[in-house]
């Protein structure tokens, strides 16, 4: 069993350590661009990041003794990385937890006499040895990135203690969603509800920060709170060893009271039972006009996941449209920030900064969209669904454009309830996004996102169980190109590599023609290119 | 009677000896035929060839004439196909999934669904995740049915169903057939083919050892005789004797397989003191497995040429 979990867990650990390594080195190299390197312009830096920082307090503790490299990694690397690695043990928690169940691997253990107790703590003692491998990595990385940029290493003792609260605070995550999972019946439950319990604990954590009233709150509910109250790479700060040593007993804690709950319910079940809401019993097909109309019945199938990202990317917006004023003015005063000036493209500075800001991370949201979107179409060849469609008289071309259709359509209106939700952002903070301009930067979203689904249509239709890690690989690099290249003075041929470099500023400088001829060449010929390799592959399972 | 599929040299070949190879078989119109054989036979990909969705490495496949590649999409507006392994819909109901299928496939009467549904008790309200896996191979079968094919291709499609759902649904396949309808029948479960096919197609690694009207399977059958002696056992008589196999002593007793007439076995008996004879007829399920183990009594070939009194 501990192989077998070792292996379910495998692709993670690779995939979190591969992130954590070049969010790592990238990060320290961004310090020495952006912070220079006399101690005056670091000092600037420094003082402007701190005012800036606040702004961001909702995501990233509040930065202390950012003019050192190692008080910006602090704050930078290791205060953004309990989301990352929140996120995975998130998700690898509802994995274990239900998603095992989900496909019958637990009821195969449950079988060969393997205890709910031992299967527990197998994958929690799993998962704790694929973090401290993924940890350990990501903070070598940082190191040799901190060395490259600025000549010296970072002190190893600081490190291996906040590398050491990381850790505590992502088993904390991990059991804690094992707790959670025990109240789902499902993995897209137990994801969610843990989701909803570890983004509750950690949002807490993050409005406490600048509301004193919540800090006895995140005291009582958040690990986030522990993992934020010792800084040892910041001047000053200091490893926080009971907090460290608090999370580690709680995760211990959480652990035992999964095993309880699990042995509390009945496999396949939840602890409490919901008895299904009670639907009239029924012998004829849905009258649903929409089910009847094959491209509308693929977006009605999503309608949830639909809103779902419409809010999420809506509220995001919401929130970077509000701030803007007084992020262009920080950046006006910072000589390390006045290289997004230029980036930011021409008109108004303040609906410029607007969509500098959402635009730059809603085309990531929207590339991340894609390849859910890709996934789907691949779990329809592994799951039956493609080959019970194509048991129809449908043909492959078919599907194939039905697909591209439908998630023009899902694109849509994702993009209509995010641009809202900006337009209405940017009122908050007395900025007019003229709404022309907004339209237009909203259309061409659509062929940006369709671009990523059809090199991901591409790849589903030839290889469909390596769509999704393809995909995310080259969506990955190709934003990092995008957003760091710039920064870091990069090559332009090597940007232009990047699909994101193909979207412009059309919020202030209008269209980019070019880009758009080539994102639509590459949507067309993608999907066309799907519909030809789909026409000669085999289907199935 | 015009042949409604009909294959040619079909072949898939996946590796390793493994696919299907050299398929030549027709199935009338308004004919069923049990494609029997074991896990991994060769049947499934048989179905997946003849539905399009799988590409042959040689030979042909049709169905009234249209290719079942280049002409997919036509063929299927012919076919009612019920899977081997059940697709996921997730948290869609029944009624959707259905709605869904007949959207892409137009041309559903949703009074035939109804009548399905109300024989096999299926309530469409439900969530297909909450459906049992006997509910869920009866949606499979409603999604096959619904449409009033021509030909139905049934991969194993009673898997999971209770004997009375059993029932239920092989009064349907002769009510199909009965109305015109070709039935294809995978299976791997003999009495599954014996209650509703005319003829049946045996596969073995790939290839089609045999296709025999049920009835001729049925006079293939051999017995299993036990004889009892009073005194000792005339073993080399039995053993001489023509027809008789597998021939096993203990003490008075005697074990043999014997096809054909038992006139040789009793003329070597006839100088001994029997004591008491058995004769066991073995199930159309010993005779399939003959098929399939090639150290067993009968091979394949020798199946063909077997003689028919018992």
């Amino acid at each position: 069993m501990f192989a077998l979990s070792w292996r379910l867990q495998r692709v993670g650990l690779i995939g979190m350590t591969g992130f954590g390594v070049f969010y790592g080195l990238v990060q320290a190299a961004v310090y020495n661009s952006a912070a220079g390197s006399t101690a005056a312009s670091r000092l600037a830096f420094g003082q402007q990041m701190e005012t800036a920082g606040r702004q961001f307090s909702l995501f990233l503790p509040l930065p202390h003794g950012v003019e050192t490299i190692a008080g910006y990694i602090q704050w930078r690397v290791y205060g953004a990385l309990p989301l990352l690695f929140g996120f995975w043990a998130l998700l690898s928690a509802a994995g274990a937890s239900r998603g095992d169940e989900e496909r019958g691997l637990l009821e195969e253990w449950l079988a060969a006499g393997v205890g709910r107790t031992r299967y527990i703590v197998t994958r929690f003692l799993i998962f704790a040895l694929t973090a401290v491998i993924a940890i350990a990595l990501t903070s070598a990385a940082i190191d040799l990135g901190v060395i490259v940029a600025a000549g010296s290493s970072l002190p190893l003792g600081p490190v291996f203690e906040v590398s050491l609260a990381l850790l505590a605070l992502t088993l904390t995550v991990y059991s804690l969603t094992m707790a959670v999972a025990q109240f789902a019946a499902s993995r897209t439950g137990a994801a969610g509800l843990g989701g909803l319990v570890v983004g509750v604990v950690f949002f807490i954590n993050s409005l406490s920060r600048s509301v004193d009233s919540l800090v006895p709150v995140a005291r009582v509910v958040s690990p986030f709170y522990y993992y934020d109250i010792g800084q040892p790479l910041a001047p000053g700060g200091r490893f926080d060893v009971p907090a460290t040593l608090g999370l580690f007993v709680t995760s211990i804690v959480l652990v035992a009271l999964t095993v309880w709950l699990m042995n509390a319910r009945d496999v396949g079940s939840a602890v409490i039972r919901i008895r299904p809401r009670q639907h009239p019993a029924t012998v004829r097909p849905s009258p649903n006009p929409l089910l009847r109309l094959p491209v509308l019945a693929l977006v009605y199938e999503q309608r949830w996941g639909i809103v779902a990202w419409g809010i999420g990317c809506g509220f995001f917006a919401f929130y970077l449209a509000s701030i803007s004023r007084q992020m262009l003015d920080l950046i006006r005063g910072s000589s390390g920030f006045r290289i997004y000036l230029s980036l930011m493209g021409h008109g108004n500075p303040y609906v410029a900064l607007t969509g500098y800001l959402w635009f730059g991370i809603f085309l990531a949201l929207l590339s991340v969209f894609a390849i859910t979107q890709v996934a789907r179409w691949s779990a329809d060849d592994n799951e039956g669904r493609l080959e019970m469609v194509l048991s129809a008289p449908v043909s492959r071309t078919r599907v194939v454009l039905e697909r591209a259709a439908a998630l023009v359509l899902r694109m849509a209106g994702v993009i209509a309830i995010t641009s809202l939700a900006l337009e209405l952002g940017a009122a908050t903070a007395n900025v007019t996004i003229p709404a022309g301009s907004l339209t237009v930067a909203s259309l061409l979203l659509i062929p940006f996102g369709m671009s990523f689904a059809a090199i991901g249509a591409v790849l589903a239709s030839q290889a469909p169980r390596a769509a999704v890690a393809v995909l995310a690989t080259y969506t990955f690099v190709s934003y990092l190109l995008t957003e760091l290249g710039p920064l870091l003075k990069w090559p332009d041929w090597a940007l232009k590599l990047s699909v994101f470099s193909l979207y412009g500023t059309p919020l202030t400088s209008g269209v980019d023609w070019t880009g758009l001829w080539i994102m639509s060449a590459i949507t067309i010929g993608g999907f066309v290119v799907a519909a030809v390799l789909m026409l000669r592959r085999d289907v199935g399972r | 009677m015009t042949a409604a599929i009909e294959t040619s040299g079909l072949s898939k070949d996946y590796g390793k000896h493994r696919g299907l190879f050299d398929l030549n078989l027709e199935v009338a119109e308004g004919e069923v035929l049990g494609y029997l054989g074991p896990n991994g036979a060769g049947k499934t990909t048989t179905i997946r060839l003849l539905m399009g969705l799988v590409h042959p490495s040689g030979g042909s496949a049709r169905i009234f004439g249209l290719d079942c590649q280049r002409q997919a999409v036509e063929v299927k507006r012919h076919v009612g196909y019920v899977p081997g392994e059940l697709p996921q819909f997730g948290g869609l109901r029944g009624s959707e999934i259905v709605a869904y299928m007949a959207g892409l496939r137009g041309g559903v009467d949703e009074k035939v669904v109804a009548q399905i549904c109300q024989r096999f008790s299926l309530d469409l309200g439900q969530r297909f995740r909450e459906y049992s896996r006997g509910n869920k191979q009866k949606l499979a079968i409603v999604l096959g049915f619904m449409h009033r094919p021509r030909v139905l291709i049934l991969d194993e499609p009673t898997g999971g169903l209770d004997p009375l759902n059993q029932q239920e649904f092989y009064d349907m396949c002769r009510e199909s057939r009965q109305a015109g309808a070709t039935v294809f029948l995978s299976s791997h479960i003999l009495s599954e083919v014996e209650h509703i096919s005319d003829r049946v197609g045996i596969i073995r690694d790939g290839r089609l050892v045999k296709t025999a009207k049920l009835a001729e399977l049925h006079e293939i059958r051999f017995r299993q005789v036990e004889i009892q002696f009073a005194g000792p056992v005339p073993e080399s008589a039995i053993r001489a004797a023509a027809g008789v196999d597998h021939v096993q002593v203990s003490d008075h007793t005697v074990r043999c397989i014997v096809r054909g007439t038992f006139e040789p076995l009793m003329k070597a008996l006839c100088d001994s003191q029997v004591v008491n004879v058995a004769s066991h007829e073995p199930s159309l399920e010993e005779v399939f497995l003959t098929f399939y183990r090639g150290d067993g009594p009968l091979k394949g070939d020798d199946i063909g040429s077997a003689p028919s009194k018992t």
